[in-house]
C-alpha cells in the first residue's frame, strides 16, 4: 500500500504523540529530561526492512517488541542499539556504562524503559479504535532488526513502518538513536481509523 | 473453595495453579482489592493469604498509591498493554524482607486479564525474585572495577618506567659523551708525560702504569656505556633475516683463533628480526666465549630450536664456566667476573644482549657451573612481517 504525504505525515504525528508521552512517563517516574522525537518513518516490505536497518543498526540491538490482537493485529517493537541501550540505563540509573554486553540488570532496566515507550505508542494508535486490544506479555530479544522481525511476519509485502527515534537527555548531554518497528496486518485499518477519527472530530 | 463471588470466583479458580510456581503473584481487582494471593509472595512478603484476601493492596503497601505506580496500573485496569516494573528503577514495589536485611528486588510485570463475559478486567501481577542476580552483578561489576583501577595504576607505572629508562638513557649518553673529552685530554697528557720521561732516562713508576690502565679502563666504561645506550627501545625495524648466513658473517668478522671451532648444530631459521640487533647478540655471545676461553682450542656449538610460538636459540661453549653466584648479576652493566686487565672487558657485552632480546620480547638464561662451559639460551618469538 503506497501512502500519501498526508497520510506519512498523520502517521510520522501519532508516534511523535506516543514517543513523546512515553518521554513524558519517564521524565515523571525517574524525574529526568528525557526528549524523543521520530523525525522520520517510512512504510517498507520485508526485503526493504533489510536494507534499510542493516544501514541504522547493522549489528544486534537489544529489543522489547508486544504482540496485539483485535480491530488490528501486529507487532510493535523497540530496537535499542548496544550503544544507546547502555547509554540510556546509565543515564536513567546514574551508573557507569558497564561492559558491551548486557547484564540482566541492564536488561530489566530496559525492558521497562522499552515498556513505557512502546505502551504510550500503543495507546496513541488504540485512541483511534472503539475495542480493546490483546495484547502478548512484552519479550525481551537481542538479534538483527529483520532477523527478529521475519520470524513473525511471514509474507514479503506484509507492510512495516520504521521510525528512527532520536533521544536526548537534556542535563546529561546524552544522545542515542532508537528504532520502532511497527508491523500491522492491514495497514488500510490504520489509516482508515485515523481518517476516521480526524473526520468525526472536524464534526465535533 | 476460594470466599469471592462470580467474576472473581472464576477469575481465582482459573489462576490457582499459580500457587504451585516460584514465583510471586497476585491478582487485584480494579478497585485494588486482593483476590488472588499466591504461595509463594505470601512467603516471601510475610502476609498469609487470609491476612490480605478482599483487603485493598494500598492498605498494606501504600507506595503503590504512588503516582507512578498508580498510573500505569489504572492503565491496565483499562485494558492497555502490560506493564514492567524493573527491579532497578522500582526496589521495592511489593516489599520482601530479606533475612540479612533489606528487601527483595523484583521484576514485577502486570497484565490486564478480562472477564470479557463480565466485562471486568483484573490486574495480574508477577514478581521475579533478582535480589542474587543483583547482588552477584554488583559484586561483579565492583571487582571488574577494581581490576581496571589496577590495569591502570600498572599502565602508568609502566609508562613511568619506562619514561625513567629513556632520560636514564639520554643521560647516560650524554654524560658519557661529555666524558669523553676530558678523558682524552688525559691521555694526551700521559702520553706527554710518557715522551717527556723517555728523554730523562728515569723508568715509568708503577703507580703510572696503574695510572695508564685505569685510563684505558675508564675510556672502555665510557665506550660501553655509549654503546649501551645507543641501543634503545623504539621502534624496531623488522626485516627477514637468515640467521645462518647472519652467523656466517660474525665467524667472518670476528678474531677467532686458528683451532677454535665454531659448529652450527641444528638447520638455523630464516625469522622476522632486527637485522643489526640479532647481529648484535650474536656477536656478543660468541666474541665472549671466544675471549673468556681458557684453552685455544675450543668449541662453540649454535643450534635452534623451533617451538609454536618463538625461536629458541642455544650458544654453548666449553670454556671455564661461570659459578652460579654471578648469574643472577651476569646481565647487568658493568658485571665481570674476572678484574683481568688484559681482557679489557666494559662489563656491557651481557647487558646489551639482555637488553636487545628484551626489546624483541624474547628472554635469555644462563645454565652453567666451573669447569662446565657456559650454555647462553635466548628466545625470540615468531613475528609477521
Amino acid at each position: 500500500m503506497k501512502l500519501t504525504d498526508n497520510q506519512l505525515d498523520a502517521l510520522a504525528e501519532l508516534f511523535n504523540i506516543g514517543v513523546g508521552k512515553g518521554a513524558d512517563n519517564l521524565n515523571q517516574m525517574l524525574d529526568c529530561q528525557i526528549q524523543i522525537r521520530v523525525p522520520h518513518l517510512e512504510v517498507l516490505s520485508l526485503n526493504g526492512l533489510k536494507e534499510q536497518s542493516q544501514k541504522l543498526a547493522p549489528k544486534n540491538v537489544s529489543t522489547i517488541s508486544l504482540q496485539f490482537d483485535g480491530s488490528i493485529s501486529g507487532n510493535t517493537m523497540l530496537a535499542f542499539p548496544t550503544q544507546s541501550a547502555q547509554k540510556l540505563v546509565a543515564a536513567l540509573t546514574g551508573e557507569e556504562p558497564g561492559s558491551p554486553e548486557l547484564d540482566s540488570v541492564t536488561v530489566d532496566t530496559l525492558s521497562e524503559v522499552g515498556n513505557i515507550i512502546v505502551n504510550s505508542v500503543m495507546g496513541s494508535i488504540t485512541n483511534f479504535f472503539k475495542q480493546r486490544l490483546d495484547y502478548s506479555v512484552p519479550n525481551y530479544a537481542e538479534d538483527t532488526v529483520h532477523n527478529l522481525i521475519s520470524s513473525h511476519v511471514k509474507e514479503s509485502n506484509y507492510p512495516i513502518i520504521m521510525a528512527k527515534a532520536e533521544f536526548s537527555i537534556e542535563n546529561l548531554e546524552i544522545q542515542g538513536e532508537i528504532i520502532l518497528v511497527f508491523s500491522v496486518g492491514s495497514l488500510e485499518v490504520l489509516i482508515e481509523a485515523i481518517e476516521n477519527f480526524g473526520s468525526s472530530s472536524e464534526e465535533d | 473453595m476460594n470466599q469471592f463471588k462470580g467474576s472473581d470466583s472464576f477469575i481465582c479458580q482459573n489462576f490457582s495453579f499459580l500457587d504451585f510456581v516460584p514465583i510471586g503473584a497476585f491478582i487485584l481487582r480494579n478497585d485494588y482489592s486482593v483476590i488472588f494471593w499466591n504461595s509463594c509472595v505470601a512467603r516471601w512478603a510475610g502476609i498469609p493469604k487470609e491476612s490480605i484476601l478482599g483487603t485493598s493492596i494500598l492498605d498494606h503497601f501504600p507506595n503503590l498509591k504512588k503516582h507512578q505506580y498508580s498510573n500505569r496500573i489504572n492503565a491496565i485496569f483499562d485494558g492497555g498493554p502490560p506493564a514492567i516494573f524493573s527491579s532497578k528503577l522500582h526496589k521495592h514495589l511489593i516489599s520482601c524482607p530479606i533475612v540479612d536485611g533489606g528487601f527483595q528486588t523484583h521484576q514485577t510485570i502486570v497484565t490486564a486479564i478480562q472477564d470479557k463475559e463480565n466485562d471486568v478486567t483484573y490486574a495480574l501481577f508477577t514478581l521475579q525474585d533478582l535480589t542474587d542476580a543483583n547482588k552477584q552483578i554488583s559484586k561483579f561489576k565492583s571487582i571488574k572495577a577494581k581490576l581496571a583501577a589496577k590495569e591502570r595504576e600498572l599502565e602508568n607505572t609502566l609508562q613511568e618506567v619506562n619514561k625513567a629508562n629513556e632520560e636514564l638513557e639520554r643521560f647516560a649518553y650524554v654524560v658519557s659523551h661529555d666524558l669523553k673529552a676530558p678523558l682524552r685530554g688525559i691521555h694526551n697528557l700521559i702520553k706527554w708525560i710518557e715522551d717527556d720521561l723517555k728523554g730523562t732516562g728515569v723508568g715509568k713508576s708503577k703507580n703510572f702504569e696503574l695510572l695508564q690502565a685505569q685510563g684505558e679502563r675508564m675510556t672502555s666504561m665510557i665506550d660501553g656505556i655509549l654503546n649501551y645506550s645507543k641501543v634503545t627501545s623504539g621502534p624496531l625495524k623488522m626485516e627477514k633475516v637468515d640467521v645462518q648466513e647472519l652467523l656466517n658473517e660474525i665467524v667472518d668478522e670476528i678474531a677467532i683463533p686458528e683451532d677454535f671451532v665454531i659448529k652450527f648444530s641444528t638447520q638455523l631459521p630464516v625469522l622476522i628480526s632486527h637485522r643489526i640487533k640479532l647481529k648484535q647478540v650474536f656477536s656478543n655471545l660468541i666474541s665472549n666465549a671466544v675471549k673468556y676461553h681458557n684453552r685455544s682450542n675450543g668449541l662453540i656449538e649454535i643450534s635452534a630450536n623451533e617451538k609454536d610460538e618463538e625461536f629458541e636459540f642455544t650458544v654453548r661453549d666449553d670454556g671455564p664456566g661461570i659459578a652460579p653466584r654471578y648469574h643472577k648479576h651476569i646481565f647487568e652493566i658493568f658485571q665481570t667476573i674476572e678484574a683481568d686487565s688484559k681482557l679489557k672487558s666494559s662489563g656491557v657485552g651481557l647487558a646489551i644482549v639482555a637488553k636487545i632480546i628484551n626489546d624483541f620480547k624474547g628472554t635469555i638464561d644462563l645454565d652453567s657451573d666451573v669447569g662446565k662451559g657456559a650454555v647462553f639460551k635466548f628466545s625470540h618469538p615468531k613475528l609477521k612481517n
